[in-house]
């Protein structure tokens, strides 16, 4: 298959260029050192039965900004570099097709993201079982599957840049300021909406539902639903972040936590989508 | 998509040297590309046989490339038609591609991968079960196999994308300045796989500068200037054409007047300059006399003449500086 050839390509290439290695110590640090340190500090430290989810609920915020910062490192590159270079030319030759290079590249790359980030889970779960002699392997891989799930989003999201100009320059600052869009600006916006609609000087709690459907739609924030959807009630961390993000108790269908695992898979296809969309056009 | 059904289709092809295919390996039909207001290429219509070898000449930046990219489905035309192996390349590109091993001008090779890594990633895209190394010593590059292609010289990266070309026996091969960067060695080389080819039965589309490159190998020419095809002929045709725009000059004691006049009556005369007494007259080689009757009648006695003949170079040259002004 076409697209296994070009993925398979992109893999060893990573492996060459030792992304793969420095991304992997990368990701080792960052779950293996985030437990040690979260497990440190009183406020997310040992609550008896809790100490699991708080010590993952430490993590959560640093890694919605973290994966996607890396994923888009991995991503930015992928067709405008060989348009760059010239190497598309070589690639086309051999008749891939535009859709397979779209495909393959993405996913090379999100097998590039995802083995560092299931290294760096490895090792983060030995480190949470040092520390809290428990790992919560459900809670665990819950969190890792979603992180997994953030990673290949923003890989995508890059690569559909990457795909629609010839210079890597631009594609750099334009999936920056599609990060920069999705993880700052989006909930702002929503909440700028809520303001405007209701009328409301202040936050009320609980708010709308359409307001956190808005709010989930964002990846960051489809992440952290999903990244927690196996934990229990009762840690004020996650009671707290569930309060303005949740659902409460009898949550609307739209609310319910496998539709933000559909948003997040949504990330993955919509951007392929639109990348090929724009690729296919694209005269060289 | 390249699969095991198609590679078989090749073989056939490739045991088959036979020219029995009536299918135009290339067909272009008043094509058009304009960027903008730039026009790249005007009106090109050009056919090329099955098992042809055809040398496309032109200048850079006379819209070669940009033709080889029309051919592949890189990009569209503004206007035309272009099909290549039978078919339509903005409806088929990747059928087109699975049967066309390309070497094109801008292509690069990936850094990080080794050489045979990049042949046998082209067997494997080709849907091929050839031997790598094979390949890789037609193109003289068994020992380099290993090294990564960043280490490679600029020649070397060439024979690469040369031998990737050829992976899967391709029933058609486009060669874009395939010579750059080679030695006079790996020229000549070069020549001789793309005598081997034809011998397969494969057509070969070979675009260049030089003349030079393409004089040995190919049956036909095309010459492109401006991104207007200006002319098509066979070699043979091209030599003709040079014997045809001899150069006579002249040396007369005197030039009397309506002689400039008279011989540039003559059937078969181009023109005609002056200087002093020498009186350059360009012309068909057979009019040669009757140039020379017409001073003698004028009443100027020939003192001394010249006949010269451009090279297929010079030729070359002519055809893509002289018309330049016309645009």
């Amino acid at each position: 298959m076409s697209v296994t050839l070009v993925a398979r390509k992109e893999f060893r290439d990573a492996i060459r260029s030792r992304v793969l290695l420095g991304l992997t110590i990368l990701f080792v640090a960052f779950v293996g050192g985030g437990v040690v340190l979260t497990s440190q500090f009183p406020a997310f430290g040992a609550v008896g039965d809790s100490t699991v989810p708080s010590i993952l609920i430490g993590l959560i915020s640093p890694a919605a900004l973290f994966v996607p910062v890396i994923a888009i490192l991995i991503g930015y590159g992928a067709i405008a570099g060989e348009r760059e270079s010239g190497s598309i030319y070589t690639l086309l030759g051999l008749s891939h097709s535009r859709a397979d290079v779209v495909a393959g590249k993405i996913a090379g790359r999100s097998c590039v993201v995802a083995v560092s980030i299931l290294a760096g889970f490895a090792v983060g779960a030995v480190a949470l079982y040092a520390v809290s002699g428990t790992v919560r392997p459900v809670q665990y891989l819950v969190f890792t599957a979603a992180t997994f799930l953030l990673g290949v989003a923003y890989v995508s999201i890059a690569v559909a840049v990457s795909a629609t100009t010839g210079s890597t320059t631009r594609a750099a600052w334009g999936a920056f300021a599609t990060f920069v869009f999705l993880n700052f600006l989006w909930e702002p916006i929503g909440f700028l909406l809520y303001f405007l609609t209701s009328g409301s000087t202040t936050f009320e709690l609980p708010f709308p539902e359409w307001l956190v459907f808005f709010v989930r739609l964002s990846p960051a924030s489809a992440y952290q639903v999903v990244a927690t959807a196996a934990m229990p009630a009762g840690h004020p961390l996650l009671d707290g972040f569930r309060a303005i993000l949740g659902a409460g108790s009898d949550p609307p269908l739209f609310l319910e936590s496998w539709v933000a695992v559909g948003i997040l898979l949504l990330w993955i296809v919509l951007p392929t989508a639109a990348g090929y969309a724009q690729f296919r056009r694209t005269e060289l | 998509m390249p699969g095991p059904r198609n590679t078989a289709t090749r073989r056939s092809r490739g045991a088959d040297p036979g020219h029995g295919d009536e299918t135009p390996a290339i067909d272009l039909d008043g094509v058009t590309k304009r960027y903008g207001d730039v026009t790249a290429l005007e009106r090109v219509s050009l056919t090329v046989a099955s098992g042809e070898i055809f040398g496309f000449l032109g200048p850079n930046g006379a819209g070669k490339t940009t033709l080889i990219n029309l051919l592949l489905g890189f990009s569209r035309p503004t206007a035309g038609e272009v099909c290549v192996l039978g078919l339509d390349v903005g409806e088929h590109p990747q059928r087109v591609c699975a049967r066309t091993g390309v070497l094109h001008e801008r292509g690069a090779v990936y850094d990080r991968l080794t050489g045979r890594e990049h042949v046998e990633f082209a067997v494997e895209s080709a849907g091929s079960d050839e031997d790598p190394t094979a390949l890789l010593s037609r193109v003289g590059l068994a020992e380099e196999a290993s090294r990564r292609a960043g280490e490679y010289s600029k020649g070397m990266a060439q024979r690469l994308l040369l031998g990737m070309a050829l992976a899967g026996s391709p029933d058609l091969l486009i060669l874009d300045e395939p010579s750059t960067g080679l030695d006079p060695n790996g020229a000549r080389e070069l020549r001789e796989i793309v005598r081997a080819e034809a011998d397969r039965g494969a057509t070969v589309f070979f675009s260049s500068h030089v003349l030079d490159q393409v004089e040995a190998v190919c049956d036909r020419v095309g010459i492109l200037h401006h991104g207007e095809l200006i002319a098509v002929d066979s070699i043979d045709g091209l030599r003709a054409t040079a014997e045809s725009k001899t150069t006579l000059t002249v040396e007369v004691d005197r030039l009397p007047d309506g002689v400039v006049e008279a011989v540039e009556a003559v059937q078969g005369v181009a023109g005609v300059t002056v200087n002093g007494t020498t009186a350059t007259v360009s012309c068909d080689g057979t009019a040669k006399r009757d140039v020379l009757s017409e001073f003698e009648a004028a009443g100027a006695t020939v003192e001394t003449f010249e006949t010269s003949q451009p090279s297929l170079e010079d030729l070359f040259v002519g055809y893509t500086t002289g018309t330049g002004d016309d645009r």
